[in-house]
């Protein structure tokens, strides 16, 4: 299945440039294929057979080998193992033709937030409003005489759509530089910092910034740069002409975020205690994305343990579909919820007695499985005969303020590894991870390598999970099973002496 | 009476013979006083507190461990509305007492603890009035200690607890095992005394009953 993302933004892909060779290498062998974006010389190159380039694993062959003085960049997601999705990703997407009409066409999601839609016309950017409005999910050009499908243009379209909780990262997209266009200036700035953000957690800021001016992506170092590292100015090499279209789009940290309690400890705030643990504050034995590693893979391994994450999402239901694909980090359903009312999780087995034409019947539906329909397949019972599209957001789920025209599903889900913040409870989380850290860190190959501590780590690692199992079982300690308080009305009284009828050993006559 | 950071601080350099902080500076002992503060907070359960959560109109979720800032457990649960104390069940009584007792809206009777973050409420408000409010008594599972003059919450007479923990803890991170073991040892035995200590506390009138039995 396909399990979350990492950002990598604005890498050279390794290879010469000489006329000759056409291989280049990403530098992560995870993805690169339809999230990646290739620039060479600004602009957008397509993917495919007959086209600029193909993709296999992270190797990028060209059809027509990049000369010395191409300048070739990559941004591209790959898969971490677990992801807490906050946004759905549509990449290198076609948009369709709509009504036989060639200037009009269709996306298979609607773009949200709609600034965030890229759209390429033959490489380079369109600029939303002047050359295509959008509707929904429906692009019209605006600009038809340059547009000619049929003659071999093409449009390729890179948005996100609706996840299952909003937050971070976050994004500015569409954003129009601030800074006077008049050839001479070259002077600019942006709202935000821009960021490398995710991974790895201490990527120099600008990273993730596209700047494109007149639809062509501009290069960091050569074409602009930052005069102040981490700062929002930047300034370019050459002043855009009169006239130019600038725009950028990248990924920010804000400022005013105010993270919950549960996302209230970076990642990146941990590395110097497990440091001082470790005796290497400089970082000489362990660098810091081994560290970063471990801490990722202690938290996903707590959080699976404890279910420290519970929410509750939509689900897009569709009249007539019977199966839907649940959110990849999903990890186990505690509630559904249609309409107001529960539906039961059953056993294929349990539905084929329910009913012999399960699959086929169409209602309201009031069973729904997990079996066999795929790992992350949800197949209802019967199967929904209307659409309940997704009225609420992150906050509004936790009311009834939709409830009784969506489906909503409660869950556990697995954390993620590539937030920056730390998804467990913060009065067990830090000691746990660290053991865990130590356990992995002195286990490792290497100069820090000793076996003993690292068994002796993970004892304790192990003892302390025990515990935590033991505080989570706790939180619900308050729970009743009895609903009248009499029992607390007799707590420490003998039970009462049954008392005869007066009238007892008095024969009736 | 309780001690402050500082005066654990001394304490556990004392036992490790560094007196002027040479080996352990105060960030490694303030990090392993906290650690130990949080791992005897939530075994022994000994600060408890109580928090006025206002309802919110449609609000079947509460996120209570966001809404209080050292929440760990729920306790008891009081509607200052109806003036009644609401019942804690799980999440089979509900469905089985309604099928669709998510949408049901009336005066809470009853709340169902989901995780250590989540309660949900049944029946909810459909609206709220003005200072429409319920009490939640909860134990405290986090009280971050942020400067050297705070009094940590532990009662007086287990005073050596924390005092153990930091000494162990520290001692571990020099590879001193054995040494830790010693430490660790009193601690856990301590932690006992404290957690029968915490029981007790709640029940001052049990000894007299289990005589009239």
């Amino acid at each position: 299945m396909q399990i979350g993302s990492n950002f990598v933004d604005n890498e050279t892909p390794a290879g010469l440039k000489n006329g000759v060779n056409k291989i280049f290498l990403a530098a992560n062998s995870g993805l690169p294929n339809v999230s990646l974006r290739l620039f060479k010389n600004g602009v957008l190159q397509a993917e495919g057979q007959n086209n600029d380039f193909s993709v296999g694993f992270n190797l990028i062959s060209f059809f027509a080998a990049p000369v010395a003085n191409d300048n070739l960049r990559i941004f591209y997601r790959y898969p971490s193992t677990y992801f807490y999705q906050p946004s759905q990703f549509a990449d290198s997407e076609k948009p369709v033709v709509l009504n036989n009409n060639l200037y009009t066409f269709g996306l298979a999601n609607t773009p949200l937030p709609v600034t965030s839609l890229e759209l390429y016309w033959n490489g380079l950017l369109m600029n939303p409003g002047v050359d295509y409005s959008l509707a929904g999910n429906v692009i019209t050009i605006l600009t038809p005489q340059f547009v000619d499908i049929p003659g071999g243009d093409t449009l390729q379209a890179y948005y996100r759509y609706a996840g299952i909780c909003a937050g971070i990262p976050f994004y500015s997209d569409n954003e129009v530089p601030v800074g006077v266009i008049d050839g001479a200036n070259k002077a600019f700035s942006l709202a935000q910092i821009p960021s490398g953000f995710e991974i790895p957690l201490n990527a120099p800021a600008g990273l993730s910034l596209k700047l494109y001016v007149n639809g062509i992506c501009q290069v960091l170092g050569t074409d602009f740069s930052f005069a102040v590292p981490n700062s929002a100015t930047f300034t370019f090499t050459t002043a855009p002409p009169a006239g130019s279209i600038i725009r950028a789009y990248y990924r920010y940290v804000d400022a005013n975020y105010v993270p919950l309690r549960s996302q209230s400890y970076a990642k990146a705030d941990i590395l110097p205690y497990i440091q001082r643990n470790l005796n290497d504050v400089g970082a000489k034995i362990w660098n810091i994305s081994q560290l970063q590693q471990f801490i990722n893979q202690g938290e996903v391994d707590i959080s699976n343990e404890l279910n420290s994450i519970w929410l509750r999402f939509p689900l897009n239901i569709r009249a007539n579909v019977p199966v839907y694909t649940l959110p990849d980090n999903v990890k186990e359903i505690t509630r559904i919820t249609y309409r107001g009312y529960k539906v039961d999780l059953l056993t294929q087995s349990q539905l084929v007695q329910l009913s012999p034409i399960y699959r086929s019947s169409v209602s309201r539906p009031r069973w729904a499985s997990i079996q066999y329909d795929g790992y992350l397949g949800l197949r209802f019972f019967p199967v929904p005969s209307e659409s309940l599209p997704i009225l609420s957001d992150a906050d509004s789920i936790y009311t009834d303020a939709n409830l009784k025209s969506e489906c909503v599903i409660s869950a556990y889900l697995y954390p993620t590894e590539c937030t920056q913040f730390f998804q467990l409870p913060d009065y067990l989380f830090r000691r746990t991870i660290r053991f865990f850290v130590l356990w992995k860190a002195f286990g490792m190959e290497g100069p820090g390598q000793v076996i003993d501590t690292s068994q002796y780590y993970k004892s304790r690692y192990v003892a302390q999970m025990a515990k935590n199992r033991i505080y989570m079982v706790n939180v619900h300690s308050s729970r009743v099973t009895e609903m009248s308080p009499v029992p607390l009305q007799n707590y420490g009284k003998k039970p009462a002496r049954p008392a005869l009828p007066p009238n007892y050993g008095i024969v009736v006559q | 009476m309780p001690l402050t950071r500082l005066q654990y601080t001394q304490r556990v350099q004392q036992n490790l013979s560094d007196a002027v902080g040479v080996f352990f500076t105060a960030s490694d002992c303030n990090d392993s006083l906290q650690d130990g503060y949080d791992e005897i907070l939530i075994e022994s359960q000994c600060f408890e507190s109580v928090a006025t959560i206002n309802f919110s109109p449609n609000q079947i979720y509460y996120d209570v461990y966001n809404s209080i800032s050292n929440f760990y457990r729920p306790v008891k649960l009081f509607n200052n509305s109806t003036n009644k104390w609401l019942h804690f069940v799980n999440s089979r009584f509900l469905d089985n007492m309604r099928f669709d007792w998510e949408a049901a809206n009336s005066s809470p009777w009853w709340a169902y603890i989901i995780n250590y973050q989540y309660i949900g409420l049944f029946p909810h408000y459909a609206g709220v009035g003005i200072g429409q409010s319920f009490d939640l008594l909860y134990k405290v599972g986090k009280d971050a200690l942020t400067s050297d003059s705070q009094l940590v919450q532990i009662p007086d007479s287990f005073n050596s607890l924390l005092e153990n923990y930091a000494t162990a803890d520290l001692l571990e991170t020099i590879s001193e095992f054995k040494k830790a073991k010693t430490f660790w040892d009193d601690y856990n035995a301590e932690l006992g005394r404290l957690k029968i200590h915490v029981n007790s506390r709640m029940k001052p009138y049990s000894t007299e009953i289990l005589g009239e039995i």
